[in-house]
């Protein structure tokens, strides 16, 4: 009676502090109270993590609750990161409900452990931080089951304090960060892949076994620990880990090496069995089932779309469901399947092996679309950039191009680039500048199947992706069962690529030749050139002719003399003269300037006397 | 802005009275000075997205008289933006434009100053003006030069030596610093430059200026 009394009494204290899903653990001392954080929190939920913090600080201020061990529990909310960075209290576990889909991101440090104890971080996928997890001290840090994905500028997890203690890091994955682990402590580090850091370990003295390296700019330490990979002596070759997808999908394929050699110490959750390393292995690996990675498709019949997969490497995994549409799932918000043309069954149906077919597909071309209209073509740098209007039952569409025009006005002989229907916008690149093309475009209609597969545990269960009985989807897969022709080409445009032009848009100045010669536009030869331009060609026809012509071309001459430099030397001698004559027409008065014309009229005079004299004295002497 | 608050806290001491120890009169004047430029350009803010820019430069002058000086000046500015792409529906925003202009002026200042410890000078000037500008877009190329011109400026100085005389006083004989001005511009510039379609345009402008002004 007392005992009843007593856990009314506790859960009625849990109900007045406002705390959601209480789960109090009745008989011991201090209580295991679980908060909610989601997205768009329901009441009693929080929207933010750090709300979440405060609502502890708040309960532990009641002198009966100081001591509550408190689990916050992060929704998954796949594609909406949790964008916050915290500092959490001690005594108490921040967990994801999934790796995989339950994304913590920050611009600066995510997490701050600074002299806190018995603390747990699991089940995350950090994306983006200077620092995800920073530990400074304190006591019983425990990081499980999470990818730490950061990019080059990001260090995954750093302890700073070397008096920090019984800090464990296990069954984690850390995969291209700039640092995946950075301490000043020992550290116990056990069934981590570490794969493509630029340093996977820095510091000394921690206490490392099972785990996995691969492919690291570093792997920082000497001694990678007993049973770790790359040791070929011991039967632990350095191999590729082999994950779902290498850039985004970090399970691990059920070939991979690191499945099943693991630390036996931290059986996996789902298999107490075997152990895996990385963060979809160990103890705290999430009920989330690895989504099939390699699905993959071919036409068997005209109507029939042959599938397989891999099997799952999970031993609870009992069967497979097949989905399958007309439309990509991509294209929808959720991502879903809602075909019903197969002999097979609905979309979602069941197999027991890692293939599948989808038969008596319908092969009706759909009806062509209408054309579309080419709203508008803009001229780029060696490009055009197209805008068209979307067409009703358009699957795609098909640009054409070309400089010439048939005899119908349409793109003769066209290039032709086809973009998937969700845009209505493109750049057609690798053009050529000042060359008008002749641009239209096609609307196309494809009756196509899309089609993608999960994991199952149990088959009886209805369809549910992304549950705890089924994965998520695999990679989408699709084949091409009947084809409208393309509808009628749109209005056309022609238009010619052309160099963005600056605002305002002013004449270069330079004289591009003697400055590629000189090196340099300020250069006191070139400023000589220029005046003459400015005084003795600006100021008549002839002369800005030339200067005209010398603009078009004098560009290329520039160009070419700057990939070829051992032209400059010749190309600054040639100029010599040019640079002296305008010198002295533009800065000697008159008088010197008559001075220096009769100089040179006289040597000249002279030269041809002198030259006269000698052919007359070789003549003489011929004769 | 908070470079100034910092320049004006460190330069506070130098703001002082002259008094009588001062012998002569300062011969030099140096400006430093900083604010913004408006750009006569039409459309400027529709392609780089600000009606204005900012504009940074100092001059130095000599003191002909004690109310006539004549220096150099000069400034510079930048902006990034967007170009202008022909397109089939008309002309429009495109791709990155990074332009800058350096104007040298040569100029002529008159002061209205009748007296060594007059807190409040106006002064007006004018001269030529070398524009050297320089436009780039990116991936694509460069376009500069320089063209000529004319400016005309004016202004109000406030003697700021009353502040602290004793600080102005040590800054004369440390640095032979007779004097420090706050002062507050507007300038005019006429620059015409060739557009490559052949017509001329204004590429200067109006600027906004404030600064410091230092008298040795």
């Amino acid at each position: 009676m007392r005992l009843a009394r007593f856990i009314f009494l506790a859960a009625a204290a849990c109900v007045l502090l406002g705390i959601s899903t209480p789960e109090v653990a009745m008989a011991a001392a201090n209580p295991v109270v679980t908060l909610i954080v989601r997205h768009n929190p329901a009441a009693g939920e929080f929207g933010t993590i750090g709300a979440a913090i405060i609502q502890i600080n708040a309960n532990r201020q009641d002198p009966l609750h100081t001591g509550d061990r408190f689990i916050i529990e992060v929704q998954a909310d796949n594609g909406n990161p949790y964008v916050e960075s915290f500092s959490p209290v001690s005594n108490i576990q921040i967990k994801g409900t999934s790796t995989a889909n339950t994304f913590l991101n920050s611009a600066g440090t995510t997490i701050s452990l600074a002299g806190l104890h018995d603390v747990t971080i699991s089940n995350f996928t950090f994306q983006s931080a200077t620092v995800a997890i920073s530990i400074s001290g304190g006591n019983a840090i425990d990081i499980r089951s999470n990818v730490f994905h950061l990019g080059q500028s990001g260090t995954a997890v750093q302890i700073q304090d070397a008096n920090t203690i019984n800090t464990s890091i296990i069954n984690n994955t850390f995969v291209s960060n700039k640092t995946a682990i950075s301490t000043s402590s020992n550290v116990v580090i056990t069934n981590d892949i570490f794969y493509g850091n630029g340093t996977a370990i820095t510091g000394s003295a921690v206490t490392l076994s099972y785990s996995y390296f691969f492919a690291n700019g570093s792997n920082g330490v000497s001694d990678l620990g007993l049973n770790s990979v790359p040791n070929p002596q011991a039967g632990r070759p350095n191999a590729d880990p082999l994950f779902v997808d290498p850039a985004s999908d970090f399970h691990l394929r059920p070939n991979s090496p690191a499945v099943g050699s693991g630390n036996p110490s931290y059986p996996n959750s789902f298999n107490t069995s075997t152990s895996d390393m990385g963060a979809y292995g160990g103890p705290f690996s999430d009920n989330i089932l690895a989504p099939i990675g390699d699905l993959s498709s071919s036409l068997s019949t005209p109507s029939t779309m042959a599938l397989s997969w891999s099997t799952s490497a999970n031993p609870k995994v009992t069967a497979y469901r097949v989905y399958y549409d007309t439309v990509s799932r991509f294209s929808k918000s959720p991502p879903s399947y809602s075909g019903a043309q197969a002999t097979e069954g609905p979309s979602g149906f069941k197999v027991s092996t890692n293939s599948a077919t989808l038969s008596n597909l319908p092969t009706t071309p759909p009806t062509t679309p209408a054309a579309p209209q080419l709203a508008s073509v803009t001229s780029l740098n060696q490009s055009l950039q197209l805008t068209w209007t979307a067409v009703p039952g358009a699957t795609g569409y098909r640009i054409f191009y070309s400089t010439t025009a048939d005899t119908a006005n349409l793109p003769a002989n066209p290039t032709t680039r086809d973009v998937a229907a969700s845009v209505t916008t493109a750049t057609l690149t690798g053009l050529t500048n000042g060359t008008p093309y002749f641009v239209t475009v096609a609307a196309l209609a494809e009756l196509r199947f899309f089609a993608a597969v999960t994991a199952v545990i149990d088959g009886t269960l209805p369809s549910s992706p992304g549950s705890g009985n089924e994965s998520t989807f695999s990679n989408e897969t699709n084949q091409v069962l009947a084809a409208a022709a393309p509808s009628p080409q749109s209005n056309v445009v022609k238009e010619a690529p052309a160099p963005i032009a600056p605002v305002p848009n002013l004449k270069g100045e330079g004289c591009f030749i003697a400055t590629a010669a000189f090196g340099f536009y300020s250069a006191p030869q070139v400023q000589v050139l220029r005046d003459f331009r400015d005084r003795f060609l600006l100021t008549n026809a002839p002369g800005r002719a030339f200067v005209a012509w010398y603009y078009h071309y004098g560009p290329k001459g520039a160009h070419f003399i700057n990939v070829h430099p051992w032209l400059k030397a010749p190309v600054r001698l040639a100029l010599l003269p040019l640079v002296v004559g305008s010198f002295l027409l533009l800065h000697v008065p008159l008088p010197a300037k008559i001075a220096i014309m009769m100089l040179a009229i006289a040597f000249s005079a002279l030269s041809r006397r002198r030259n006269a004299r000698r052919l007359l004295v070789h003549s003489g002497g011929m004769r | 802005m908070k470079k100034f608050i910092l320049l004006f806290l460190i330069l506070l001491p130098s703001f002082a009275c002259a008094d009588d120890a001062r012998t002569g009169r300062p011969h030099w004047s140096l400006e430093l000075k900083g604010g913004a430029f408006f750009p006569a350009t039409a459309n400027w803010s529709q392609f780089y997205g600000s009606s204005y820019l900012g504009e940074y430069g100092g001059s130095l002058s000599y003191k002909v008289h004690r109310n006539v000086e004549v220096g150099i000046e000069v400034s510079y500015g930048s902006a990034t933006g967007k170009g202008q792409a022909v397109s089939s529906s008309g002309t429009v925003p495109a791709g990155e434009v990074t332009s800058q202009h350096a104007p040298l002026n040569v100029f002529v200042l008159a002061r209205g100053i009748f007296n060594e410890n007059q807190w409040l000078v106006p002064y007006a000037g004018g001269g030529y003006t070398r524009m050297f500008y320089r436009l780039e877009v990116k991936d694509q190329g460069t376009t500069q030069g320089s063209v000529n011109g004319y400016h005309a400026r004016g202004g109000v100085q406030l003697l700021l030596d009353a502040l602290d005389s004793d600080a102005a006083k040590s800054l004369y004989k440390e640095a032979r610093i007779y004097h420090t001005y706050l002062f507050v511009e507007g300038k005019y510039t006429r620059a015409m430059a060739n557009t490559v379609s052949g017509d001329s345009l204004n590429i200067g402008g109006t600027s906004c200026l404030g600064g410091f002004l230092f008298e040795f």
